[in-house]
């Protein structure tokens, strides 16, 4: 069996799609000459054109250069923000399934109770315990994605545990910390990173839904959630204020979803 | 000779997957009331063909040339409709794994009754008996209850013949049967064989039977169909095949055939040792069930087995012996009764103390899931190497050349992942690993069971070779007596946890004192024809 499979046009768009927010993040000014901050008043609320692609909003700002620097506050904060739920989720499940059935019980009992928190309630409490701003505000999303995580990697490890192989390497003479590092990991590493990619669409979403409550960023700052909520008021005459940070943002996560999928069933390819 | 005209023809039939060729250029025709066998190992093509003939090809299949005909109507042409009517009606399909080919969902009855409600305008009443009378054709002991069962309360063997009873509701022409009972225990396939058998003469129908078992085309089949690689290697009707065979590739497979291998008596030297290597004495073993009840799996089982020999345990699935296997690694502690390894007893120490089991290793049973798909097989073979040994990289891969010389592997291997290479050869690794840590005792589980014949005959060559290098001393776990026969000096048959007859190999094939092992012995398949005991 090949080790690596030519990916299909989709999966090949979708790694374009990452690859061009990962330049507007790194170098905005390459895609655009604009300012995101400063508006031309004259020039406010005019419908996509060939000068404006995305048209202007209220003050004359032009959209499109507002979504591209918007990438760089919203793209990171999405990423610290499933890192977070990844590291934060994988230390409790692996405890939980590394552990005696009754630590396993215990800790499970809690990753049930915090999944049945709608997770949006769940990051909204963190972000107003904590306070408003664009890192508490991924913090808040990563705690409220960390029960899904723990689930999935507690499940992982348990089956992994459980796993033909690992019992050889314990007969061989691995040690628990040799198991773990030799055979655990490494076969946790791509489903894990498959899911995270998954939950990184997610949390885009859940982030600019915080931008739109207005427990992130302040204005003015470009963050794709915020744009839509000042959208909202122009929603009857201007359209594309709304529609085209909202179409980045459904692009950006359908891009991710698909890289998940296409990583997940690279990862099944293997027997 | 005046045959009846065939239920099937197949002529000159090429299938390709992508590019790749499956079946090239095969003709067969299947006569009424006869057997047919289609014999070959893994991926010679044997599958794709009795898929082919029921029209059920994956997508990625296309049939390049040729033509299937059934009574008389070609089956490339017929349109999906058409073969929806044939199925079922004119082909009953007997499928590889009773396991997963019921709807675990639906009681018994309504599986059997919908073969009658799709081809059938019989009522609800009036499917209701025919499915029960179905049911008591196939021999299922209580039908009636049988009827409103789910899959999950049924053994394997009953599950294959709900699936019988599917496949000849309709008394169709032809019966495919796909590896009817390779997943089936060696008591409850010959059953199942007689079944079919009982059946075709009952309604004079034709079956294909697809095996890579020989011994079981020797005994059932008329015509046999050999293929190697897509194509027929031989063909011919069963005696003449079998007692003359032509092609070289069948002869080979029948030598590599453990059920066609007279026993030849280990010829080796064992120096009587003052200590035989492993000792179990009167071991009983419990698990907890769900309630917290404790439930005896195996009681008072005892052996011994001296140095540089082989001893045999045989049983059937959920006998017990994987759970003396495991208590022999000291995966699980015995409730009484003691394991002694070169005379030291083994649970004698702190609980999960695994200094006295250094000794022995464990090969397991299927090739693949044994060893960690993410590690090349350099760092397989090198993980106990690290373990046990306090030395440097230079010394471990040289040690792993050593080892992979001693199991027959090229270097060449080192840097690949266990799914990129063969059955074989994972199974060459696995060996490779267990001896890395320089055991005396090697514990093989099923070892050679999921390996195609020609296989399982290398390997078997190669354990009787490390042994008589390096004075290995074997315990072979297996279901499988044919494959037993060959390599032990002593035997214990399990059944139901308990030690039904344990001596010496030659006394039990001869005169087995159980009635156990005597239906054990006859179930053999080729048993009849070989009469090598």
């Amino acid at each position: 069996m090949k080790r690596f499979s030519i990916p299909s046009p989709l999966s090949v768009l979708s790694a374009i799609v990452i690859g061009i927010c990962v330049v507007a993040i790194l170098w905005p000014s390459a895609l655009t000459s604009g300012d995101p901050a400063t508006g031309v008043a004259p020039e406010h609320l005019l419908p996509p054109d060939s000068a404006h692609w995305c048209g202007t909003d209220q003050l004359g700002r032009d959209v499109l250069t507002r979504i591209i620097y918007g990438a760089r506050e919203t793209l990171p904060a999405a990423f610290v923000a499933t890192m977070t739920g990844i590291v934060l989720g994988s230390v409790i499940g692996g405890f939980a399934a590394l552990s005696g059935p009754a630590v396993d019980t215990l800790l499970s009992g809690v990753i049930d109770v915090l999944l049945a928190i709608p997770e949006l309630l769940l990051a909204l409490t963190v972000v107003i315990l904590t306070g408003f701003g664009p890192v508490h505000a991924a913090l808040a999303v990563g705690i409220s994605q960390t029960a899904g995580f723990a689930r999935i990697v507690r499940n992982l490890v348990r089956t992994l545990r459980s796993q033909t192989y690992v019992e050889a390497a314990r007969l061989s003479g691995t040690g628990f910390w040799g198991i773990v590092g030799w055979h655990i990991l490494p076969n946790t590493f791509r489903p894990l990173l498959g899911m995270g990619i998954l939950r990184y669409a997610t949390a885009i979403l859940s982030l600019a839904t915080l931008g739109f409550l207005g427990y992130s960023a302040p204005p003015p700052t470009p963050e794709w959630g915020l744009m839509i909520s000042e959208g909202r008021d122009y929603l009857a005459t201007a359209w594309w204020m709304t529609t085209f940070p909202g179409l980045a943002l459904l692009t950006v996560a359908l891009a991710a979803n698909r890289l998940s999928q296409a990583m997940t069933n690279a990862g099944e390819e293997r027997p | 000779m005046t045959s009846p005209a065939p239920v099937l023809d197949v002529n000159d039939l090429a299938i390709f997957y992508g590019d790749r060729i499956a079946v090239n250029g095969i003709s067969f025709t299947a006569l009424p009331g006869k057997t047919t066998a289609l014999i070959g190992e893994s991926g010679s093509g044997k599958s794709t063909i009795a898929k082919a003939v029921i029209r059920l090809l994956p997508p990625s299949a296309r049939i390049d040339r040729g033509s299937i005909t059934l009574n008389g109507q070609s089956l490339l042409a017929a349109s999906s409709r058409t073969l929806n009517t044939i199925r079922g009606r004119q082909i009953g399909f007997i499928p590889q794994d009773p396991g997963s080919s019921l709807d675990p969902c639906i009681p018994i009855g309504r599986q059997v009754g919908e073969i009658l409600r799709l081809h059938t305008s019989e009522g609800r009443q009036e499917r209701r008996d025919h499915a029960l009378t179905l049911l008591e054709k196939v021999g299922l002991p209580d039908p009636g209850r049988c009827f409103s069962q789910f899959p999950h309360e049924l053994s394997g063997g009953m599950k294959q013949r709900v699936l019988i009873a599917i496949a000849v509701a309709l008394a169709p022409g032809l019966i495919i049967a796909d590896e009817p009972t390779s997943a089936l225990d060696v008591t409850v396939q010959r059953q199942i064989l007689d079944l079919l058998d009982r059946l075709r003469e009952e309604n004079g129908c034709s079956v294909l039977m697809i095996t890579h078992d020989l011994a079981i085309a020797r005994d059932r089949a008329h015509d046999v169909v050999v293929m190697q690689h897509g194509v027929v290697a031989e063909r011919g009707l069963s005696d003449s095949l079998f007692s003359a065979p032509h092609s070289p590739y069948t002869r080979r497979l029948l030598r590599d055939s453990p059920a066609f291998h007279p026993r030849i008596p280990p010829a080796r030297k064992v120096a009587p040792a003052q200590v035989p290597a492993l000792e179990v004495s009167n071991l009983t073993i419990t698990h907890r069930t769900h309630g917290g009840r404790t439930s005896p799996t195996v009681r008072n089982v005892s052996f011994t087995v001296q140095r540089g020999t082989t001893h045999g345990i045989i049983g059937e699935s959920g006998s017990g012996k994987t759970t003396i296997l495991r208590c022999l690694m000291g995966l699980i502690a015995p409730i009484s009764g003691s394991v002694r390894i070169h005379g030291a007893d083994a649970f004698g120490g702190r609980p999960g103390d695994r200094g006295p089991f250094r000794s022995m290793q464990l090969v397991y049973q299927n090739p693949w899931s044994s060893l960690d798909p993410r590690l090349t097989v350099r760092r397989i073979i090198e993980e106990p190497l690290r373990n046990h040994f306090d030395e440097n990289r230079s010394w471990r891969l040289q040690r792993i050349h050593t080892l992979l010389e001693r199991v027959h592997l090229k270097p060449d291997i080192l840097e690949r992942y266990p799914s990129d290479i063969s059955g074989g050869q994972c199974q060459r690794v696995a060996l490779a690993r267990a001896l890395a840590a320089e055991p005396d005792i090697l514990v093989l589980d099923e070892f050679v069971s999921a390996l195609d014949v020609t296989v399982q005959a290398r390997i078997l060559e190669l354990l009787t070779e490390l042994q008589n290098d390096l004075g290995l001393t074997f315990v072979f776990v297996s279901h499988d007596l044919a494959v037993v026969r060959q390599i032990s000096d002593t035997l214990s048959i399990i059944r139901h946890g308990q030690q039904e007859e344990y001596g010496r190999a030659e006394s039990i094939f001869s005169h087995p004192a159980s009635d156990y092992t005597r239906t054990l012995l006859q179930a053999i398949p080729g048993k009849s024809a070989s009469d090598c005991l």
